[in-house]
């Protein structure tokens, strides 16, 4: 229950911060705003000239003002504007037309071009102030919201080791645990017991340990969170370490039986065996500090 | 691997294979080829391509197929290594043209210099967190996953391996119809309902973020959430409350057009989200930091107990590696910071050398901590925050602050590919000791090769750039237009401020990775989450319909084939467009 109100705190929390910190300050708002309109613009140039040329194909016109082979249009917008209305050429109907939506267009960009001139740019100090006077309030809440819904998980996440007094987890996971020792330790054995093995021992041994593997020590593997909650990180760590490195040796151990390298099998199936000896330990001591 | 008459085994013989010339020298050889290449296709397309799986099937064809010796762990070495000299093709092809685009004159050796620095750092800064990540963590690698899951094929079993080549069939295919134009690269249901682009209703058609989702199951659950808040709450309120620029303020134009193209991808993800993602990533690693410090101080001390033992008796690298390869690999980038401008002062190229250090770590964890989530690596975020430190620390000058964000960028690819080749290794059984050993010796090899070749290909000047219909490199020019942006004074500071401390904030939540989840959302498209967010949903049904075990037998080799197969398949569709021009 407890879990449930933190997260939904939590949620709350993270929606308020997120949204106010996207948020933007009016003075980069506004600088947006002439960004947009050049791009936007400078995109209508671009559609204009293209229907402009266009035009001037269809009525089979001599190449003029950047079409086809003529002389390209010069880079700045004044310069491309000065040069299409020094032209004095007289053309029929739809090129015409097609010219004038064209310069329109770069008209358009020139004006907001010079808007943005004169806007300037932010700078990242300016932008920050900007942004703590126009949503810091908002995300102030939002981020203290997230810290309590964050808190309360935090409790409820540590909960069983207040109530499993008992220490039912661990005995469980320890059960488990000496029940793959047990298994592997036997496998261990049983393969150092062959003298001449063959492809086909090689095979059942790598049968049994797959079987070891995804029934039990995935399980054992896959407790890591709960180990946590009962012992803490360093407690968790302290288990999991040896647990890991068996865990490793063991799919060694598999690799070198398909591989049909018999004596590596036994050697890392027997390094597995002691380090889950050595998590037994761990929980041992774990156990007795708690 | 079944023989039909059971023959019997050497007792005695050759050791295990394992860390082998023959799997250090294939390995060399394909990560050298594959770094050309892959810096060429950088350079035309935008984008580079994942060397693992290329490498693990091409050692599997020699080394087991032609050499008959291979051993699975072997295969694992030589992938390693290859991959490991690749990581180089994208940390060059995506910085160092901007330098060219820009006209700067600068000297090449300190960008190979400083770029070899970045590689070793890399390197050295993964080695205590190979057991945070992979043994405590446990995080899920999927690609790690999938090539583990095709090194172990031969003794898998036929039905694991009819599944992995089921899998890789459907996703090759797919991945080939949508290369090839077949079939859409997203289904655009928003497009088709006549929603404008802010909404975003849209599934990109990529197996290999589907598998993804479906090897991480509930873990990848606050990523959908974290694209959810961005692009179903954060992007429509900003839009219909008039938070940015709307449609009718637009007065100096007449035509409303590409307005929502324009404020969708320029406006609520170039100016809003993905900055915001960017700090939330940063903020939630630094938290993850902290919340971890327990473990990574048992990293730590069985690094100390391996340098006890002489290292000789235990699977991981002495401390002395960690702490030497650190100084090292500083001094270097210290040497890469003079020559890449002797004016700027012994204090300030010490602050970017010590910066570079502390940035590189950190950006290295943060990638590691995504990829090891959801596959997806937030690399050119990571590097461009690199550069603008940079660029700030050497006050406003473009040279220094480029060569060192090679550096940076170098070093956050070795971190992502060692650790994904360690989970391979984990999940293989190889010692963690062999594959670092076997990366350092090799991490520098690309660098050379990288660098020469974007080198070669700018031939007397004008060889690639904006403009160049062969060879656009647009990454090279996305990096030169955000340089020329720094230079005119343009930093989001709000949002990085912002993103941070929502990151720092979440740390505080048990489940570790919060920040880097949500963070990475942000600062992805909507599309890719949406199909990966499928593959976690997939996955939670099928643990409970079909339960735990199932998972492991069949959806893992069906989801490790969809990664290779897109992964594959992406290379084939790349090689038949240059073929093709």
């Amino acid at each position: 229950m407890n879990n449930a109100i933190g997260l939904a705190i939590l949620t709350l929390g993270v929606g308020l911060t997120a949204g106010f910190g996207a948020a933007l300050s009016p003075e980069f708002r506004s600088s947006l705003l002439m960004d947009g309109q050049v791009e936007l613009a400078t995109r209508r140039v671009s559609d204009t000239f293209a229907a402009y040329c266009d035009a001037r194909a269809a009525f089979n016109l001599a190449d003029a003002d950047g079409c086809g082979t003529s002389s390209p249009v010069p880079a700045s917008t004044a310069a491309a504007l000065a040069q299409l209305e020094a032209s004095e050429e007289v053309l029929r109907v739809q090129p015409t037309q097609a010219r004038v939506e064209y310069r329109i267009a770069l008209s358009r960009l020139l004006e907001v071009e010079q808007l943005r001139l004169d806007d300037g740019v932010q700078g990242p100090g300016e932008r920050l102030t900007g942004w703590v006077s126009a949503g810091g309030l908002g995300f102030g809440v939002g981020w203290l919201l997230m810290l309590v819904g964050g808190w309360i998980c935090r409790g409820a996440a540590s909960a069983p080791v207040n109530r499993g007094a008992d220490g039912a987890q661990a005995v469980d996971f320890g059960c488990l645990l000496d029940d793959v020792h047990a298994s592997i330790a036997a496998l261990a054995e049983d393969m150092a017991a062959h003298a001449h093995p063959t492809t086909d021992d090689a095979d059942a041994c790598k049968d049994r340990l797959h079987a070891i593997q995804s029934d039990s020590l995935a399980r054992l593997c896959g407790s890591g969170r709960g180990i946590q909650a009962q012992y803490g990180l360093e407690g968790m760590a302290m288990v999991f370490s040896p647990l890991s490195a068996s865990e490793r040796k063991l799919n060694r151990a598999w690799a070198a039986l398909v591989d049909r390298h018999w004596p590596e099998a036994l050697t890392s199936l027997q390094a597995a065996a002691q380090d889950l000896a050595d998590t037994r330990e761990a929980l041992r001591a774990l156990q007795a500090s708690a | 691997m079944t023989e039909d008459t059971p023959t019997a085994l050497p007792m005695t013989g050759p050791e295990y294979r394992e860390l082998t010339a023959a799997a250090v020298v294939f390995g060399v050889l394909i990560g050298a080829v594959m770094t050309a290449a892959f810096t060429y296709v950088a350079l035309k397309l935008g984008f580079t391509l994942s060397g693992s799986t290329v490498a693990a099937i091409l050692g599997f064809a020699v080394l087991r197929g032609v050499l008959r010796r291979g051993s699975i762990i072997e295969n694992n070495i030589n992938q390693t290594v290859a991959s490991g000299v690749n990581t180089a093709s994208a940390g060059v092809a995506f910085t160092l043209p901007a330098l060219y685009i820009m006209g700067e004159d600068f000297n090449v050796w300190s960008v190979v210099v400083a770029a070899v620095a970045g590689a070793f750092l890399g390197m050295v800064v993964i080695i205590p967190l190979r057991k945070q990540m992979i043994e405590l963590e446990r995080l899920r690698f999927p690609s790690g996953i999938a090539v583990a899951s095709l090194l172990r094929s031969p003794g898998a079993g036929a039905r694991q391996a009819k599944l992995l080549l089921g899998g890789f069939a459907v996703s090759a295919s797919i991945h080939l119809a949508t290369g090839l134009g077949v079939l859409p690269e997203e289904l655009n249901f928003g497009l088709w309902m006549g929603l404008p682009a802010w909404v975003s209703l849209s599934i990109a058609v990529s197996f290999a973020s589907l598998g993804a989702g479906m090897l991480s199951g509930r873990g990848g659950l606050p990523f959908v959430f974290g694209g959810m808040l961005a692009w179903w709450l954060i992007a429509p309120v900003a839009v219909t409350a008039g938070l940015v620029p709307t449609v009718a303020e637009m007065t100096a134009i007449r035509s409303h057009s590409g307005y929502d193209e324009w404020v969708t991808w320029d406006v609520l993800y170039g100016q809003m989200l993905r900055p915001l993602g960017i700090g939330i990533l940063i903020g939630g690693a630094l938290s993850g930091v902290v919340a971890s410090f327990p473990a990574l101080k048992s990293a730590v001390t069985s690094l100390r107990n391996a340098s006890r033992t002489g290292g000789g008796g235990s699977d991981e690298l002495p401390i002395q590696v960690l702490t030497g390869g650190i100084g090292v690999a500083f001094l270097v980038l210290f040497g890469a910071a003079v020559m890449a401008d002797p004016s700027l002062g012994v204090g300030r190229q010490l602050l970017i050398a010590v910066v570079g250090t502390v940035w590189l770590a950190l950006a290295g964890l943060i990638v590691a901590q995504a990829t090891g989530m959801t596959d997806i690596s937030p690399m050119s975020g990571m590097s461009l925050i690199g550069v603008t430190l940079m660029f700030f620390l050497s006050g406003g000058n473009v040279v220094p602050a480029i060569i060192l964000g090679v550096a940076v960028c170098i070093g956050i690819g070795q971190c992502a590919d060692m650790m994904g080749d360690l989970k391979s290794g984990h999940l293989i059984g190889a010692k963690p000791k062999k594959q670092q050993l076997a990366q350092l010796m090799v991490c520098w090899v690309g660098v050379p090769v990288a660098v020469g070749t974007v080198v070669l290909l700018w031939g007397d000047g004008g060889g690639f750039g904006p403009g160049n219909a062969e060879l656009s490199a647009p990454q090279g020019t996305a990096l030169a237009a955000i340089m020329e942006s720094l230079r005119a004074g343009a930093a989001p500071l709000d949002k990085y401020v912002a993103g941070g401390a929502i990151g720092l904030g979440l740390g505080l939540h048990p489940v570790g990775g919060l920040g880097v989840l949500i963070g990475l959302a942000m600062y992805l498209p909507f599309n890719i989450t949406v199909t990966y967010g499928l593959g976690c949903a997939a996955n939670l049904w099928l643990v409970r319909a079909r339960g735990e075990r199932w998972i492991g037998d069949t959806l893992v080799p069906v989801a490790a084939g969809f990664i290779i197969g897109e992964a594959l398949t992406s290379l084939g569709v790349v090689l038949f467009q240059l073929a093709a021009g």
